[in-house]
């Protein structure tokens, strides 16, 4: 656990970052097309949040992700649960998985594009297959992981077959459960911003995109500090997230 | 006595040559300048034809041109491109992207109208589909590339000039308004000369409303070429120039309608037939470098996306318009 | 040998059917065709890209882009990494920072690197290093501060100078753990350097892929996305096998 002296001297780092770049950008030490001010920047936020638009785009962002998520843990728990229940499928995927995470995958989207059509739709895709590889893996880790004890001790108590996997597997599989979904949504938010960027059809990444081709610097930088800021919530919140689901247990 | 008279004309003779020499080295050594473009859109008729047909023609060479061509997929990022230097001169780009780079105070001077009016863009509906004219699209999905774009613009014109109201989607570029027509997704789809000029025809698809029968369009400068203002202050004389080379090229194109299509189906890859049929979208007077018309319709465009808060003044639009 | 085969057997299987599923679908009407081309049709493209040579200067353009961001991300990430790994107080104050950013889209700061290292080259360069940095970063962080302190003490109780002990015992001991945050790392570098070719570029992998998406060339994009897959698995298996070999070395 970190003390709060170590989270307070964190924070005032950062802190006299942004304040050393508001002192530069407001001394006009650097042209304003190239950085703008922190303080700008939050006026530009207002500005957007206020007219609704910010709060459209970030929920646009967050529709995707969610169904993404939804459905990529639906087949990647599915599936699995199938790779553990047949250990050729499992030995067999596990490789084919892990190569398939390791290449860029993002590079793939223009095929989602051409299939999906350049719509949400794609996005969604994109990330359902990103967020479904680390869930499908972990999920199958997980199970293998389990003790054969308490494999033996549910047959021994005459469980049916999804009986033991309902009440003794999954449960002591859990952590890496939780840790494969965490890691699908990470990679998924990842995936989605990425993707609105690049393809420039709606949500959050957007901002970055529009700010630079309409020359609006403040727009650029609200877009990209709002992406890490989203990443930032989505890493603490997951992690408070899988260590109250953990300690439940 | 004789010898000193030899030893003259030998000398004078020297001289001469040396002198002859010296005065031709400059020319002989007369080396091209380098003029960074930057043109969108590879392969577009307005876009590519004139200055690829100068540089072919040699007529940027008779300048004094050598030109480096940096191709991007779009204005905005043509005018990115310019004011970080990385060109000298942006072609075929949004009047209001250019005014809204200048407004925010990047360093830009408008050289040239580039197209004027819209003659370019085309709706078409499935080969199977029962629509034959604009009028048609009535209530049916139509696509236009982004908020904001010319062809958005177009399509809202029109809806408005024949009393239809057509569902406006938003669907991108050419290649994905095609899919999105072939797969149902929308009715219409958009598109620009060369692109799917052989889809039509090959009869999969049908042309059913031109930018070109849109009147309210037909004098306004909906895209410019543009300079990088530094750039220009130091070489303006260049810029001239190859404005110069632009226009005989232009003028060429129109004068050898043979050699401009082969060369268009060379360039974009496709059949003769395709070219003469893109060729034919472009009348002369609508790729004519100046004037600059209806600067204010660009002006309120910029207004109306936000992309700028405030019009420029008068002044400012005298400082950035430097089309002669 | 039975038990090594099926797997192999499956995977291959599974490659097979999903080829023949794709041939069906591109057949069918179901969606348009130009979607789906012929898995024939694609690997045409690919073979006219490599006999023609067409790809290869942009290949070289990716690779020299990745390889000097690489280098910048290795660089920047070792430093950094036995910094903070050897100081825990000041690991626990910049490591979440560091996290915090690894999972962010790099892409997102594409335009900033636009604006201040204009449309060529460097821009690209950048993204590569920026994404190359994280694996790096994080990997020597934990190499460092998991280098064994008992070998620390014994080598300062012998009177080893600060210099000795680095090399002697920092090094070898970190080498492994870096190198494999190296391989990350190669990877990463060269998605980033082709992320930023798709947009204001006008050279690279990235950029014939977008080229091909843009005139509708549909197979060949296919094919070009086939052939960048592959230049990442290769990086990859090179990458693995320096380490397998550096593995062997270590022992």
């Amino acid at each position: 656990m970190e003390s709060w002296r170590e989270k307070a001297l964190r924070w005032i780092f950062v802190a006299i970052f942004l304040a050393v770049i508001e002192v530069i950008v407001r001394l006009n030490l650097v042209d304003r097309i190239f950085l703008t001010s922190p303080s700008l920047i939050a006026v530009a936020a207002w500005d957007e949040l206020f007219s609704g638009e910010l709060l459209s785009l970030f929920l646009l962002t967050a529709y995707e992700v969610a169904i993404a998520f939804i459905v990529a843990s639906i087949v990647g728990l599915c599936a699995g649960c199938a790779l553990w229940r047949y250990s050729l499928l499992g030995r067999a995927y596990d490789e084919l998985l892990g190569a398939l995470f390791a290449s860029p995958l993002i590079l793939l989207y223009p095929i989602f594009l051409v299939i999906f059509g350049r719509g949400i739709n794609a996005i969604i895709a994109m990330g359902t297959l990103y967020g479904m590889i680390p869930i499908v893996l972990n999920t199958h880790q997980g199970l293998r992981d389990v003790d054969q004890v308490y494999l033996k001790v549910g047959k021994g108590m005459r469980l049916s077959e999804r009986q033991i996997l309902r009440h003794i597997l999954f449960p002591a599989a859990w952590p890496m459960i939780i840790g494969g979904l965490k890691l699908g949504l990470t990679y998924i938010l990842i995936s989605v911003i990425a993707l609105e960027f690049l393809v420039d059809i709606g949500g959050v990444g957007t901002l970055a995109s529009k700010g630079y081709f309409w020359f609006n610097t403040e727009l650029l930088y609200l877009g990209v500090v709002g992406a890490i800021l989203l990443s930032m919530l989505f890493v603490t919140l997951l992690g408070k997230a899988s260590a109250r689901l953990l300690s439940r247990e | 006595m004789a010898r000193g008279r030899y030893v003259f004309a030998f000398s004078m003779c020297l001289l001469t040559i040396l002198g002859l020499l010296l005065l031709r080295a400059p020319d002989a050594r007369g080396q091209l300048q380098t003029l960074r473009l930057a043109i969108p859109q590879k392969g577009l008729f307005d876009t590519t034809m004139p200055t690829v047909m100068a540089d072919k023609m040699g007529f940027l060479k008779e300048e004094g041109i050598k030109p480096e061509i940096f191709w991007t997929s779009g204005g905005a990022e043509t005018v990115r491109v310019v004011t970080a230097g990385s060109a000298d001169i942006g072609l075929a780009t949004g009047t209001e992207s250019v005014i809204t780079a200048f407004v925010k105070g990047s360093p830009v001077r408008i050289i040239s109208s580039e197209i004027t009016g819209s003659p370019d863009i085309f709706w078409y509906v499935r080969a199977d589909s029962p629509y034959r004219a604009i009028k048609d699209l009535d209530g049916k999905s139509v696509g236009y590339s982004r908020p904001g774009s010319s062809t958005h613009m177009i399509l809202q014109l029109a809806a408005d000039h024949y009393k239809i109201k057509p569902k406006l989607v938003s669907v991108g570029g050419p290649p994905d308004s095609f899919t999105a027509v072939m797969t149902k997704q929308v009715d219409a789809g958009w598109s620009i000369p060369p692109f799917f000029l052989d889809k039509v025809e090959a009869g999969e698809i049908r042309i059913v409303f031109k930018g070109a029968e849109l009147e309210s369009m037909k004098d306004v400068s909906l895209r410019v070429n543009f300079a990088n203002a530094d750039f220009y202050e130091k070489n303006g004389k260049l810029v001239r120039s190859f404005l110069k080379a632009l226009k005989r090229a232009i003028d060429y194109v129109y004068d050898n309608p043979r050699e401009t299509t082969a060369l268009f189906a060379e360039f974009n890859k496709f059949s003769p037939t395709q070219a003469e049929a893109g060729f034919k979208f472009y009348p002369k007077e609508s790729l004519v470098l100046s004037p600059l018309s209806r600067v204010d319709f660009a002006v309120d465009l910029a207004l109306k996306l936000k992309m700028i808060s405030k019009a420029p003044t008068k002044e400012e639009l005298k400082k950035l318009i430097v089309v002669e | 040998m039975n038990s090594l085969l099926k797997p192999l057997m499956v995977q291959i299987g599974t490659v097979l059917g999903f080829l023949i599923i794709w041939e069906i679908v591109g057949e069918s009407k179901l969606l348009f065709a130009g979607i789906v081309p012929s898995v024939f049709e694609i690997l045409r493209a690919a073979w006219l890209q490599l006999s023609t040579g067409s790809i290869f200067p942009h290949l070289l353009v990716t690779v020299y882009e990745a390889s000097v961001g690489l280098a910048l991300a290795a660089f920047s990430g070792v430093v950094l990494g036995i910094v903070l790994g050897a100081n825990p107080f000041w690991r626990k104050i910049f490591e979440p920072l560091i996290l915090y950013f690894a999972a962010t889209p790099k892409i997102i700061l594409y335009p900033i690197f636009l604006i201040i290292l204009g449309v060529k080259f460097e821009s690209k360069i950048a993204m590569a290093a920026v994404s190359g940095f994280f694996p790096i970063a994080l990997n020597t962080i934990v190499a460092a501060a998991n280098v064994n302190r008992v070998f620390i003490k014994v080598a300062q109780s012998v009177g080893a100078s600060n210099f000795q002990t680095f090399t002697r015992v920092y090094v070898p001991s970190m080498l492994l753990p870096i190198f494999a945050g190296m391989r990350l790392g190669a990877g990463a570098s060269l998605v980033g350097a082709i992320l930023g070719e798709l947009k204001v570029s006008n050279a690279g992998l990235g950029f014939i892929i977008i080229e091909a998406f843009n005139h509708f060339r549909v197979a060949e994009m296919y094919a070009s996305i086939l052939l960048t897959f592959f230049l990442a698995a290769m990086v990859n298996v090179v990458m693995t096998l320096i380490l397998v070999r550096m593995r062997g070395f270590a022992h």
